[in-house]
């Protein structure tokens, strides 16, 4: 008896389930491509590139987080994706395509996300997927995200190995980390690109000199505002 | 239709409580303060809290197999290091500080000396990362669990998914944990006027001591305030260790370090961040013979404490009443006989 009333009830709560689904909006696809690029040429593990600042840099490691998509419709209604955060590798191609549900028959006008993982993420414990800890981008010695990960080799870093580490995080003030970034979207509303170019993070970094930020801080703080200016959005 | 909307409702509900899996069996007494752990994202189970056992043995959680959670915090002397001033990991290296005792602390805000862990389910990365401890990575880790069908099974039952994960790793470390709760000591027992707990006039005057020169910091009944103090050591100048200050980078935490709770004390010797006190005579003198007056003095030791040495005698007897054997000796906690005979 118990049993069958557990059957019914989940039936039920299914249906429920189902007809507040269809009640919903219709949504359609929208498909985020992260291409990574330096200097406006295809980001490659292995490869040579050369900074502004004439440094020879060769790329390990860059790993980031964007989060909290929002897009803002043209009549002038929000519409914001839960709980999103992505971990984009660019060297695993996996992480560099995001589908996303959004309204359909609605046009875009603006499209908002964070680079970084907000604060209240980083004081409440042992998170899950793109958050689990064992993506190693949680900070072990003092809590909190590590909001990008640029790692690599250059002949002029005087490092070990001639290795740069730049890890950017934090988020308690006076020095959080998380930028919160948006693009206009005028013409293509089913597939949007975002060029992150790598080369703009090295613009003013002379890796003799600065090869190494790993803590939360004014520097930090400073890099974080720095990679801000790696993105931009091609239709 | 109000009717159907309000049978929808009810079964709703039914099918919510029957989906539900077990309740927490975390306990403590009704009038203790409210823990700081949310439980609700991660309620303990008896199942949950096995795995996690299992897991704070199991040396397969450092770089080369050989150290466990437990080889620097053992159960008899409340989960921290006996004997050692700075507790060493994988090839012998030596840390730079004392490892803590592991009780209560789903009424802990913090975690570590310098308070850098801002939650418990955290708080295994520090001691599984760092290069002096475990060296290793919780991806590892995941993955050399992911290979012991033995592991699969305990992750299933806790879980109702054998899928490995490094949340559900941290997850299930945090209900082994939080449930190192001790409050059946004899001063418990005094203060619930339960058989056991009658104090000697000794213990009584080293309560009444306590109260009047230590209990601003180390509070009842937790014996701990949550809160970073200089208490005036001087530096070691072999380790140059500013304590909090590393973590805000305000000079104003220099040379403050977490408040410990005093909770079992009688067995968690060595003393101080730096485990530079051996015996709880040393630490009695220091507070009243040895503070070392700096910028950043907590207030509450800014003045001298003077205590006869009947008085200091009285404190030390009321101290030992803080010990709880049978949180020391309780058999559920100590290392698993199955992660021998099961591979």
């Amino acid at each position: 008896m118990k049993d069958k009333l557990k059957t019914i009830s989940c039936l039920l709560f299914f249906m429920f389930f189902s007809i507040l689904l269809f009640s919903q909006q219709v949504k359609e696809e929208l498909n985020i491509m992260i291409e990574p690029v330096f200097n406006g040429e295809k980001l490659r593990k292995g490869y040579w590139y050369i900074s502004k600042t004439g440094d020879s840099i060769q790329f390990k490691k860059v790993k980031f987080y964007l989060t909290d998509f929002k897009f803002e419709l043209t009549n002038n209604t929000y519409h914001e994706i839960n709980k999103n955060y992505c971990l984009i590798d660019v060297f695993n191609d996996e992480t560099l395509f995001k589908s996303l549900k959004i309204p359909k028959d609605k046009k875009i006008k603006e499209v908002y996300f964070s680079l970084g993982v907000k604060g209240s993420l980083s004081e409440s414990g042992a998170h899950s997927r793109d958050l689990d800890p064992a993506n190693g981008m949680y900070w072990a010695w003092q809590s909190g995200y590590i909001n990008m990960k640029i790692e690599g080799v250059s002949p002029n870093c005087p490092a070990r190995k001639n290795k740069f580490t730049f890890h950017i995080g934090g988020f308690q003030e006076p020095y959080p980390t998380l930028r919160k970034l948006s693009f206009p979207v005028s013409h293509n509303q089913k597939k949007l690109t975002l060029v992150v170019d790598i080369a703009t993070f090295f613009d003013d970094i002379i890796l003799k000199e600065n090869h190494s930020v790993m803590i939360p801080g004014e520097e930090a703080s400073g890099l974080a505002n720095t990679s801000v200016k790696m993105f931009s959005l091609k239709e | 239709m109000k009717r159907i909307t309000c049978f929808i409702g009810v079964l709703l509900l039914l099918s919510f409580i029957g989906l539900k899996v077990s309740s927490t069996i975390f306990t403590y007494p009704e009038y203790w303060p409210k823990p700081i752990y949310d439980f609700s994202k991660n309620p303990v189970t008896e199942e949950g809290f096995q795995l996690g056992r299992t897991l704070f043995y199991d040396p397969r959680l450092s770089k080369d197999n050989t150290i466990s959670c437990a080889s620097c915090h053992l159960q008899a002397s409340g989960f921290t290091h006996i004997d050692h001033d700075l507790s060493h990991g994988i090839e012998g290296k030596i840390g730079t500080r004392n490892s803590l005792a592991i009780m209560n602390t789903a009424w802990s805000s913090s975690f570590m000396w310098d308070g850098g862990i801002n939650h418990l389910e955290v708080q295994a990365l520090a001691p599984l990362t760092s290069e002096v401890e475990m060296a290793e990575t919780l991806e590892n880790v995941v993955r050399k669990l992911d290979t012991i069908p033995f592991y699969k099974d305990l992750f299933y039952k806790a879980f109702q998914d054998s899928t490995i994960t490094g949340q559900r790793v941290l997850l299930g470390l945090t209900q082994f944990t939080i449930m190192l709760n001790t409050y059946n000591s004899k001063y418990d027992k005094y203060i619930r006027k339960e058989e056991g707990g009658e104090f000697t006039a000794q213990e009584k005057n080293g309560l009444k001591l306590f109260k009047e020169n230590c209990t601003s910091c180390h509070r009842e009944p937790l014996f701990a305030n949550n809160e970073f103090k200089n208490n005036g050591l001087a530096v070691d100048m072999t380790l140059n260790d500013y304590g909090r200050m590393k973590i805000t980078q305000d000079s104003e935490d220099s040379l403050k370090f977490k408040v410990p709770t005093l909770r079992n004390i009688q067995f968690t010797k060595p003393y101080m961040h730096d485990g530079r006190f051996e015996t709880l005579q040393e630490v009695i003198t220091h507070y009243t013979n040895g503070i070392q007056h700096s910028e950043t003095l907590a207030d509450e030791l800014k003045e001298a404490i003077v205590l006869t040495s009947n008085e200091k005698v009285d404190l030390l007897v009321f101290l030992h009443t803080l010990t709880d054997k049978g949180f020391l000796f309780d058999k559920r906690f100590s290392f698993p006989r199955e992660l021998i005979t099961q591979k």
